[in-house]
């Protein structure tokens, strides 16, 4: 069938005839159901409908404009006075205290790290390191295993739109 | 029909907004009435989603960004409305949502409201026993006709998942009809 002698130049979407068999039947079957739900509404809702609706949003819209004790503008007032007592505070303190980086052991930065003590971005990490660094970063990942990397996936990746139910 | 764009403007405008919510109300009331009834089930509660849905729409449009067509984002917030609504029901009965679903649909038999023959009253059972995804792509599709484009903006899912859900729900209410034939 596939060696046609002469070609008439029609075409027909990718996959059309794969799944062919599968939408008639759907079809099929969408023509055995009613077509119609069987719900109903009381008489002349749909006339009023929207003079009830504009009243509730009318309502709703009175009930929400009620001024809080706490304002966002004096929680922000408090948080900017708080803010500039801890900068004055902390700067009088730097100033008696002035460490020299050079002064301190890289063990101790090291286990500073180490204890969880200051977030480093893996991206900030990156930044600093030079191409071949990276190149060398990505021949590395050659030895997670498919079933790690299944693993990973399936305990991690949490993606609705995957999963049909 | 006001032109989506031009709705979208006056109803951010503050001179012209109220004017243009009345035009919002009135294209859309019935479109999602139906669409939150298909969940709801019962017409006392629908009127009160729906109109909490408007209330929502009214409060958040100065939100509306306009990435989105203005009538799929709606669509959305009467869908989230609709979900919270059966969740905090099953929530103050202290059952599970499938319990407060259940309820729904034994309650349509002798809802004044629902005129549907056997068939049409088995056909919302069947629908009831799918998945809530499934339920939601269903009646968008058969009864309400959205396009799978627009659906998936909806509910944010690809068009080649939606299709294959609304296939999955077809074929799960054609064998779920054909099991309980009594009529």
């Amino acid at each position: 069938m596939k060696n046609k002698k002469h070609s008439n130049g029609f075409n027909t979407p990718k996959d059309y005839f794969d799944d062919f068999e599968e939408r008639l039947f759907i079809k099929i079957s969408e023509d055995s159901l009613p077509k119609e739900s069987g719900f109903k509404t009381p008489e002349g809702y749909f006339d009023q409908l929207d003079a009830v609706i504009l009243e509730g949003v009318e309502a709703s819209e009175k009930q929400i404009k009620v001024v809080p004790l706490f304002s966002k503008k004096t929680i922000a007032y408090v948080v900017a006075i708080a803010a500039c007592a801890i900068l004055v505070f902390s700067l009088t303190k730097t100033n008696s205290t002035i460490n020299d980086i050079n002064s301190i052991e890289i063990t101790s930065i090291e286990s500073y790290i180490e204890e969880g003590n200051i977030h480093i971005d893996s991206y900030d990490i990156a930044s600093l390191l030079i191409e071949e660094d990276l190149n060398n970063l990505t021949s590395e990942s050659e030895f997670i295993s498919e079933d790690i990397l299944e693993d990973y996936l399936l305990e991690n990746i949490d993606d609705s739109s995957i999963l049909i139910e | 029909m006001v032109e989506e764009k031009e709705l979208v403007f006056a109803l951010q405008s503050i001179s012209q907004r109220d004017n243009a919510f009345r035009e919002l109300v009135s294209q859309y009331k019935e479109r999602l009435y139906w669409h939150i009834r298909k969940i709801i089930l019962n017409h006392d509660d629908t009127d009160d989603v729906l109109q909490n849905t408007f209330i929502k729409i009214f409060r958040n449009i100065h939100r509306f960004k306009g990435d989105s067509k203005l009538y799929t984002w709606m669509y959305r917030i009467a869908t989230n409305e609709s979900i919270t609504f059966i969740n905090k029901k099953a929530k103050q009965q202290n059952v599970t949502i499938e319990a407060v679903k259940e309820q729904l649909i034994s309650k349509l038999e002798s809802d004044v409201y629902f005129e549907g023959d056997a068939i049409q009253l088995q056909l919302q059972k069947a629908i009831a026993t799918l998945p809530h995804k499934q339920q939601l792509v269903f009646n968008m599709k058969y009864f309400e006709n959205h396009t799978y484009e627009n659906l998936s903006e909806i509910l944010d899912t690809s068009v080649g998942g939606l299709k294959s859900s609304y296939h999955i729900a077809v074929k799960k209410i054609t064998a779920y009809l054909k099991s309980n034939e009594t009529f």
